[in-house]
């Protein structure tokens, strides 16, 4: 339901939507049976961890993939930035967590793709051995 | 047990119950996604005052006491009159005309009691939304999932279906946590 006039109004009417983009995604990132990506994380319910060498570069390229042609994007200062797709789907790109680590996070509130749940990803360093 | 408590408190509610009575005139919010998350802070503007409703995120232990994420919490204060401004989103804000008088105003609270092995380890309580009622239907502000930082704008006539399904998130996952077991629990008060 739209809440009224003004000029801030973001129907996801145009652009792609995020099942439209997840055989890309899934190629780069597999998804589980379950529905997840990455590993299951620490925090609990739907918090994920992907371990990488580089985690900045793996979350921006996560997010681009995901969010491949939104029907808007609105950016968060300091923070990163907030994607709607066309199927209602949201996107939250942040640089950095207030964990230890800061790792960066992929936030997917998802919308009508039934084979992937609503998650929190951390993008978490790869220890060197 | 690890227990967390982010309801609204007795001052927060004395507010809010303010506010009964009074005709809202708009709301103003700044659209972050889809036509209803704002990002942040939602103003109340009514012949009384206005009202913000904001959802920040906190760093709270979700599951046990050395691991902690960062989860929206809603609180209330009594604002200004003037148009709300949002500085760490790059759109402007949206008025939104009501023009209805508030009947009740109701908060839903949810508790989530997280158990592992048959034991509770973690018990999270929280104000999940704020309802607005008016003759003709509601106006919701609802913090949507656990780590959304954006309050879900809803106006209609069905309450039920202008809610966030946050019991959904809680579910049990025996594939992926085959020793965790949610218990949820929701109650709405009404403040008239």
């Amino acid at each position: 339901m739209g809440l009224g006039s003004g000029g801030g109004s973001l129907s996801p009417h145009h652009g792609s939507s995020f099942s439209d983009n997840l055989e890309k995604l899934t190629h780069h990132f597999p998804l589980s049976p379950t529905g997840y990506f990455g590993v299951k994380g620490q925090g609990g319910k739907g918090t994920r961890n992907i371990v990488v060498s580089n985690p900045a570069r793996m979350a921006y390229k996560f997010q681009s993939l995901a969010g491949r042609n939104p029907s808007s994007t609105r950016r968060i200062e300091g923070k990163g930035h907030i994607m709607t797709m066309a199927d209602g789907t949201v996107i939250t790109y942040r640089y950095f967590s207030s964990s230890k680590d800061r790792s960066p996070v992929v936030e997917l509130k998802i919308h009508g793709s039934p084979g992937v749940k609503t998650q929190k990803i951390h993008f978490v360093q790869k220890e060197h051995s | 047990m690890i227990k967390t408590d982010n309801t609204f408190k007795q001052w927060d509610l004395d507010i809010l119950k303010s506010f009964i009575g009074s005709t809202v005139a708009s709301y103003d919010a700044a659209i972050a996604a889809r036509d209803d998350m704002a990002w942040q802070t939602v103003r109340i503007h009514t012949d009384k005052g206005a009202l913000d409703l904001t959802n920040t995120l906190a760093t709270l232990p979700l599951m046990e006491e050395n691991i902690t994420e960062e989860i929206g919490v809603l609180s209330t204060r009594k604002a200004s009159d003037d148009i709300l401004e949002v500085d760490e989103i790059n759109t402007e804000t949206t008025v939104f005309p009501v023009g209805k008088r508030i009947t009740d105003i109701s908060v839903i609270n949810h508790r989530i009691v997280t158990e592992k092995a048959g034991v509770a380890v973690n018990s999270r309580t929280y104000t999940q939304a704020v309802v607005l009622t008016f003759d003709d239907g509601y106006l919701v502000f609802d913090k949507g999932t656990w780590f959304d930082e954006t309050i879900t704008i809803s106006r209609g006539a069905e309450l039920d279906s202008l809610l966030y399904d946050d019991e959904s998130d809680w579910t049990d996952d025996p594939e992926e946590d085959p020793d965790i077991h949610y218990v949820f629990e929701s109650e709405t008060i009404s403040l008239q």
